[in-house]
């Protein structure tokens, strides 16, 4: 048994340790925030440097290799960057956000065993540690009523999926030899897995909660979970497609996928039309991104994996990064994120909304950002491999999102001022829309290292 | 000139705005003169290489010049970029219009200038690398690009209904554009099936026969788009409010290229794609042109605002554009492409001198006009010539164009050649009725009113030049474009007839 295998989980483990026992001995929690910070970045580094290239088995459960490592790392780059946007927020904000450092490590902790692993039973494990702390910090708003709403939502939703999950792995690891699906009742299983991922991943129709979550919860939290379980989530759900369909999905999955994907598409961007509120926009937007990215799993073993992480990593930096935006639309300890709370934005700060701006032409599919190469690679795979249609409505419904995702920006480039002292980012927010800002375009115009790193992340999947 | 050749003179001229756009990201806002200054400059320069490569090209050479070609993103797209006799005079149109455009709205914007000379900076290089473009991928990356600058330069600089032509601009050509983008996809796959080769190549999806159904809903796809743009009826109602909701470098900008970005987009990709689609979809297209025609002049006649008068008229001359690269013959398409640089001249002319008017009237309302040829004599003696060079007098550019398209017409049907000749009696009236109502009879009261300043003629000066050059001495551009019409005719002529050959199997 090698020990580097738990260096990941340790060093995870260990930073939340640290924060929970100064936690109490600090007065003022942004402290806090930049000890998580600089933790992240030692335990990543301790993680990139230990890992490498190398695939590191440990039979109690453990599986790292390139697709783990690369999903280890992006999970700590999704943390750190919420954590960079939620330093600044948690300090303007009336309410006090205690707790809200280690439950996000302990999100992170939960995504890094769901991707270090084969076993069912440990993904769930996973799993379940990133959904409860999830529910926790979407009710972590003590002073706002519909932040309550929100977490016993999300977790009186989420209780249910993991129900289905677990009794749909119950049913395939009951049936199958390895990861051989033999018989029509492991297939139910792998159905009943797909239900309970697709709740977690708020795919229509079993999307019901995601509005109110998002809208409820505080914007950090909100970001978080558009990220975290989603790229998180998308991934596992490839790996074990892949491993026990091993390239050849059956009809019966197939026929799902296409239809839950064209539902999320269509119900998606149609709900986002008729939204006022920005964070409710956006969260039917990502239902709809959704499922974009599940027609890449159409085409497992046809190239649709490749294409699908690079959706998501496209994903993490232009819809973060849209999220992460309205964190500064903060005032008096509340936030204001209606589309008239916009107007005249981009006199009182020009930056913020030229990011916003570049991340929401960048959802909707516009050059030279990522979003249009994400959305070309993933639509042109799905015409050769004969789905035509619903690339159709792909492309009618990226049509119809166009108009939603330009609606902020007449509000804020095209009205006249109003809501003094709204929009105002810190430092350290700017930074992190810097990145993500960055990410955006990189990806847009020279996305061949990205997909250097995809490639060999999934040179097991062949 | 031999220097020209070696350099990567293209990606160099479509990639000096973005830099000037980029650098002016970090200029302070509240020096305006050195932005427009500097926006100026820029553009000047990205003139400058472009006529150095008008001066360059070789005129006995058919095929793409200056061409090209480095791997960008892999699986096909590449950035590959070349020009030829069509696509040459539309980059030098190009260069010249950006620069006029500046200094056309250097009094007439004073809000948020940084950000004004940015986007404008950035349309360019977006409508540059249209033009220049010979990998589909690419051709569709900066045919989108367009689409967020203009966006903003309508939606924030315009009049008061802005936010809704804006909105409408960017939904009606999203719709083309993403019709066009699952066109290329279906394409770009079979060319995979046929080949096993990965390619958005223009010349590689050339040697690509297709059945002549796949052909037909391929080409709708492409026909969508680019009809959209152009724009051909009935998809034509963006244009009016577009147009007129616009400031004026933005209506300059849209009748000057953007609208020549669907009459070129037709004649160098859809029509040598997918000949056997033209050939079935050809009549409906010419009658579809010749309804704009007549159409665009009847409601130039009835408008009462001069802006939108104007904006008709470009959808009526447009339709000449159209009617001329759908007779398929060598006088014809060439009469086209010209017609293409002189109605960016001329209606480019007519919004500016529009723009001027407005700056000094504050209507646009041709009855609360008028007389204002005492007043402002030199702008009057711009409006004649190019109301004259719109209307198609000998002598003058627009001539040129419409009589060789009328001549190509003529070869194909007599009767379209007929009523589209009627088109021009229309443009005459409509346009010479506007000059009286605005320019002569009674003066209204308003004292004040200033004739041009020495910068507003400065922006005349090179349009008018232009519009005497092609009109009396048309054969600097034929010379450059003569084979390359040719050989696109061929190209289209003869997969036509290898199509019919499959067929017969």
């Amino acid at each position: 048994m090698n020990p580097i295998v738990f260096v990941p989980i340790a060093s995870v483990t260990l930073s939340i340790l640290i924060i929970l026992i100064l936690d109490p001995l600090l007065k003022r929690k942004e402290i806090l925030g930049y000890i998580s910070i600089l933790l992240v970045i030692f335990s990543v580094s301790i993680c990139i440097y230990l890992l490498g290239d190398r695939k590191i088995i440990y039979e109690g459960g453990i599986f790292l290799d390139n697709f783990s490592n690369y999903l280890i790392v992006i999970s700590f780059f999704i943390v750190f960057l919420i954590l960079l946007i939620s330093i600044n927020y948690t300090s303007n904000h009336s309410s006090s956000f205690d707790g809200f450092y280690p439950l996000l490590l302990f999100a992170l902790s939960g995504m890094i065993i769901m991707v270090s692993s084969l076993n069912l039973l440990i993904i769930f494990l996973g799993l379940e540690i990133l959904s409860i702390s999830s529910y926790a910090l979407s009710a972590i708003d003590k002073k706002n009523i519909f932040s309550a709403e929100a977490g016993t939502k999300y977790f009186l939703l989420g209780a249910l999926s993991s129900a289905f999950l677990i009794f749909g792995i119950a049913l395939v690891l009951s049936t199958s030899k390895g990861f051989t699906l033999s018989t029509s009742t492991s297939i139910l299983g792998m159905a009943l897995i797909l239900v309970g991922f697709s709740f977690k991943l708020s795919l229509v129709p079993f999307h019901a909660w995601t509005p109110d979550v998002y809208e409820g919860s505080p914007v950090p939290s909100t970001t978080f979970f558009s990220l975290g379980p989603k790229i998180a989530g998308f991934a596992v759900l490839l790996r074990i497609f892949d491993l026990y369909f091993s390239g050849k999905l059956p009809s019966f999955i197939t026929n799902s996928l296409w239809i839950i994907s064209a539902l999320s598409m269509i119900l998606g961007n149609f709900s986002a039309l008729r939204q006022r509120n920005i964070k409710r926009m956006l969260a039917y937007s990502s239902i709809a991104h959704s499922g974009y990215i599940l027609m890449g799993f159409l085409s497992i073993g046809k190239g649709g994996e490749k294409w699908v992480l690079f959706y998501l990593l496209s994903y993490l930096f232009i819809n973060g990064g849209a999220f992460a935006s309205l964190t500064a639309l903060i005032k008096d300890g509340k936030e204001y994120v209606e589309l008239e709370n916009l107007s005249g934005l981009s006199k009182r700060s020009p930056w913020l909304s030229a990011f916003l701006s570049l991340f929401l032409i960048s959802l909707a599919g516009f050059p030279p950002t990522a979003g249009l190469l994400a959305k070309f690679y993933i639509f042109s795979n799905a015409i050769q491999n004969g789905y035509f249609w619903l690339t159709f409505i792909a492309i009618i419904t990226t049509l119809i999102s166009v108009y939603y995702y330009l609606r902020p920006i007449v509000f804020m480039y095209m009205r006249e001022e109003e809501g003094e002292g709204i929009g105002i980012p810190g430092f350290l927010t700017i930074l992190a829309l810097f990145i993500f800002a960055l990410g955006a375009l990189h990806l847009g115009i020279f996305p061949k290292q990205a997909l250097y790193f995809i490639l060999k992340a999934i040179g097991y999947l062949g | 000139m031999e220097i020209i050749r070696e350099l990567p003179v293209i990606s160099l001229t479509i990639f000096t705005p973005l830099a000037g756009a980029v650098i002016l990201l970090f200029l302070r806002g509240e020096r305006k003169n050195l932005i427009r200054g500097f926006s100026l400059l820029i553009s000047i320069l990205t003139l400058i290489f472009s006529i150095a490569i008008f001066i360059s090209f070789e005129r006995g050479k058919s095929g793409f010049q200056f061409l090209e070609k480095k791997d960008w993103l892999g699986m096909g797209i590449n950035w590959s970029v070349g020009l030829d006799g069509i696509s040459l005079p539309l980059f030098l149109l190009t260069s010249l219009i950006f620069p006029i455009c500046i200094l056309a709205s250097w009094s007439q914007i004073e809000n948020k200038v940084k950000e004004f000379h940015i986007f404008l900076l950035l349309t360019e290089t977006a409508i540059l690398g249209v033009f220049a473009s010979l990998n589909l991928f690419l051709f569709y990356v900066f045919w989108e690009g367009m689409l967020i600058p203009m966006y903003f330069i309508i939606g924030v600089w315009g009049s008061s209904e802005r936010i809704y032509a804006t909105i409408k601009f960017v939904l009606f050509t999203m719709v083309g554009s993403l019709m066009m983008l699952l066109s290329f996809f279906v394409l770009y796959s079979y060319y995979f099936k046929a080949s096993g080769i990965y390619s958005f190549e223009f010349s590689d999806l050339l040697s690509l026969s297709l059945s002549p159904k796949i052909q037909l809903w391929l080409f709708l796809g492409f026909f969508l788009s680019f009809a959209i743009k152009v724009p051909m009826i009935p998809f034509h109602t963006w244009l009016p409010d577009a147009h007129t909701e616009a400031p004026t470098a933005g209506s300059v900008i849209l009748a000057g290229v953007l609208l020549k970005m669907g009459a070129y987009g037709l004649i160098r990709f859809a029509f040598p794609l997918f000949p056997s689609a033209l050939e079935q979809m050809r009549t409906p297209m010419i009658y579809l042109s010749i309804s704009a025609i007549i159409y665009g002049g009847l409601m130039a006649l009835a408008q009462k605002d001069l802006k939108r008068l104007v904006a008709y008229s470009s959808i009526s001359h447009m339709g000449f554009i159209t009617l001329g690269l759908l007779t398929l013959n060598d006088i014809g398409v060439q009469g086209a492409v010209i017609q293409m640089v002189n109605h960016g001249l001329s209606t480019g002319g007519l919004f500016l001198i529009v723009g001027a008017i407005y700056e000094r009237t504050h209507t646009r309302i041709m009855r609360e006009m008028g007389g204002l040829s005492k007043k402002l004599p030199i702008l009057s003696a711009f409006f004649v010539i190019i109301m004259l060079s719109s209307i198609g007098l000998p002598g003058l550019n627009g001539f040129v164009g419409e009589f060789l398209i009328i001549a190509g017409t003529f070869k194909i049907n007599i009767t379209y050649s007929a009523i589209s000749a009627f088109g021009i009696v229309l443009s005459a009236a409509y346009l010479l009725w506007a000059f009286q109502r605005v320019m002569q009879g009674k003066a209204k009261e308003g004292n004040g009113i200033r004739d041009l300043r020495i910068r507003e003629i400065l922006y005349f000066i090179p349009i008018i030049l232009l519009i005497f050059w092609i009109g009396l001495y048309p054969k600097t551009f034929f010379a450059k474009m003569e084979k390359d019409v040719k050989g696109t005719i061929e190209v289209i002529k003869s997969k036509k007839s290898f199509d019919f050959k499959e067929l017969l199997k």
